[in-house]
């Protein structure tokens, strides 16, 4: 079980910091698992470890340092940081850049592909910009009518 | 014993209140059990087919004929000139509850398994015979309906029709005002005798379509299932069963015996392991959960506010709840994926708290 597993809770703790939402809002999408295997399937193990290790740092240091120096300014995490990002607000994984793969190996997982019917429904963008996925999570009959919801901005 | 008008019309308004309340009662213990049921992709990607859509039609459907069995009391309630409330806690349903004030089942709010669906059959039994009812000695929802019929008649008789149907017409929901799941609307308007006879017809509806409990030895009750087929639809307790047995009930199959009608599939399993009976406790101290948590409750207060308002003659205000329950599902569902912060594997889940302040729409 996914549970008690410190890398798993180590990727969600930082998936909250790189995202702005929090743990249990990540887990409400009902995603995480698919994305944590979707990590390491692209990652290597060096990488993946040396990424989670950020986790530790985001308790005992100021965040946003942590964020801009350990995560998106470093040339190994940063790609990695924007395409987690990415995959939390889209629920498609982008690939990692030419550059990248050539220094830190490359996966057959490495494909731009929406995860799944649910990553695109629970994209955590429909929330940010209150809206609601077309083609899913219908808003109900005269909804139109009515002004959209303020979205994560607004609340 | 001599009663005078206005206590005849007080015991009339107290007890369709009561009759409101227990249909929202209801809707509660099966949203929770429906919203449980895991949805297309959500277990199995490999087959992308939606898995349980069966299990969770029929429930949706007993689910949306409760919303207009509310509907149809809060206009019986407005005919007599009562009030309905729909946001007064000390009346509002909160869980486990024991249905008619006790002598009815206690329902919980647990996922989708089969004691919660047997559970649920319990909820719509039809009474053996409705002598008792008449006399106020009813144990199921059914002899709830034929005490209230019985009472309605009595007073009727007594007082005259005229003295007793004084309600405001305007009042009425209307089918323009209900956007039409689960059946059609009866409006109790008219001459103070048309509006008697509506106002039985309704009460007739709800039982026909809650437990068939006066329709004689067939499980149809008589309404055809929304759709290009035009099948005809079974009462409540048919369907609860009809899930049990895996197999649809013909609308000409006896009461006593076994759906025969075609498979039903039922997976047990995509079901949101969701802690029975969600509570405050079980997330204390995990901010992050009470948010997702208070965000349901808002939502629900939102739907219950809104209710209040278009039974209180702002019959418009109705149709701009349907968003609010789509909401209400969504939230529902983010908590029911959220893992219980103690490790158990067990999810959180709404608790249907009506929060009387700050949740204005």
């Amino acid at each position: 079980m996914t549970q008690h597993d410190p890398d798993f809770e180590a990727f969600l703790t930082i998936s909250a910091v790189l995202t702005g939402y929090s743990v249990a809002e990540l887990q409400g999408t009902g995603c995480a698992p698919e994305y944590w295997t979707q990590f390491q399937q692209v990652l290597s193990e060096e990488v993946c470890v040396g990424f989670l290790s950020g986790a530790a740092q985001l308790t005992c240091q100021d965040r946003d340092e942590v964020v801009r120096d350990f995560f998106l300014s470093d040339p190994c995490h940063g790609p990695v940081a924007r395409a987690l990002i990415q995959l939390w607000y889209l629920g498609q994984w982008s690939p990692l850049p030419q550059d990248w793969t050539d220094m830190y190996g490359a996966s057959r997982f490495d494909t731009a592909r929406i995860l799944s019917s649910r990553a695109y429904k629970e994209g955590l963008v429909w929330d940010a910009i209150g809206a609601h996925p077309m083609g899913a999570k219908q808003q109900g009959f005269g909804a139109w009518a009515l002004e959209p919801p303020a979205g994560r901005a607004g609340t | 014993m001599t009663q005078d008008l206005a206590d005849a019309r007080a015991e009339l308004c107290a007890l369709l209140q009561k009759a409101l309340m227990l249909e929202l009662s209801t809707i509660p213990p099966y949203a929770t059990a429906l919203y449980s049921i895991l949805q297309e992709g959500q277990y199995n990607r490999s087959d992308p087919e939606l898995v349980n859509a069966e299990p969770i039609e029929v429930i949706r459907q007993v689910m949306v004929e409760e919303m207009l069995h509310m509907v149809l009391v809060a206009n019986v309630l407005n005919s007599i000139g009562g009030t309905p409330q729909m946001t007064n806690p000390s009346l509002l349903p909160t869980y486990p509850y024991d249905l008619l004030g006790g002598r009815g089942p206690t329902v919980y709010l647990r996922r989708f398994t089969p004691e919660q669906v047997k559970r649920f059959r319990q909820i719509e039994t039809a009474p053996e015979s409705p002598d008792p009812g008449r006399r106020g000695d009813y144990h199921t929802i059914g002899g709830f309906y034929i005490f209230i019929k019985t009472r309605l008649k009595d007073i009727c008789d007594s007082f005259g029709v005229e003295e007793i149907f004084i309600g405001e017409e305007d009042r009425q929901i209307t089918n323009d005002d209900y956007y039409g799941a689960g059946g059609q609307v009866i409006e109790v308007a008219g001459s103070a005798q048309e509006r008697y006879d509506a106002a039985i017809e309704a009460i007739d509806e709800i039982m026909e379509e809650g437990e068939g409990a006066c329709l004689g030895h067939r499980a149809g009750d008589k309404d055809p299932i929304p759709g290009p087929e035009g099948h005809e639809d079974v009462a409540h307790f048919f369907k609860f069963n009809e899930i049990l047995h895996s197999r649809y009930y013909h609308p000409d199959d006896p009461v006593e015996g076994p759906p025969t009608g075609k498979d039903l599939i039922v997976d047990w399993r995509a079901v949101a392991p969701m802690r029975d009976n969600p509570a405050r406790d079980h997330i204390v101290g995990h901010p992050d959960i009470e948010a997702m948590s208070q965000a349901f409750n808002v939502t629900w207060s939102k739907l219950l506010l809104g209710l209040e308002r278009a039974f209180n003659g702002e019959r418009a205000a109705l149709r701009q709840l349907v968003p609010v329950m789509y909401e209400l599902k969504s939230n529902a569902i983010r908590l029911m994926r959220t893992p219980l912060p103690d490790g158990s594997g067990e999810t959180a889940g709404p608790t249907w708290t009506f929060l009387s302040e700050g949740c204005e729409m």
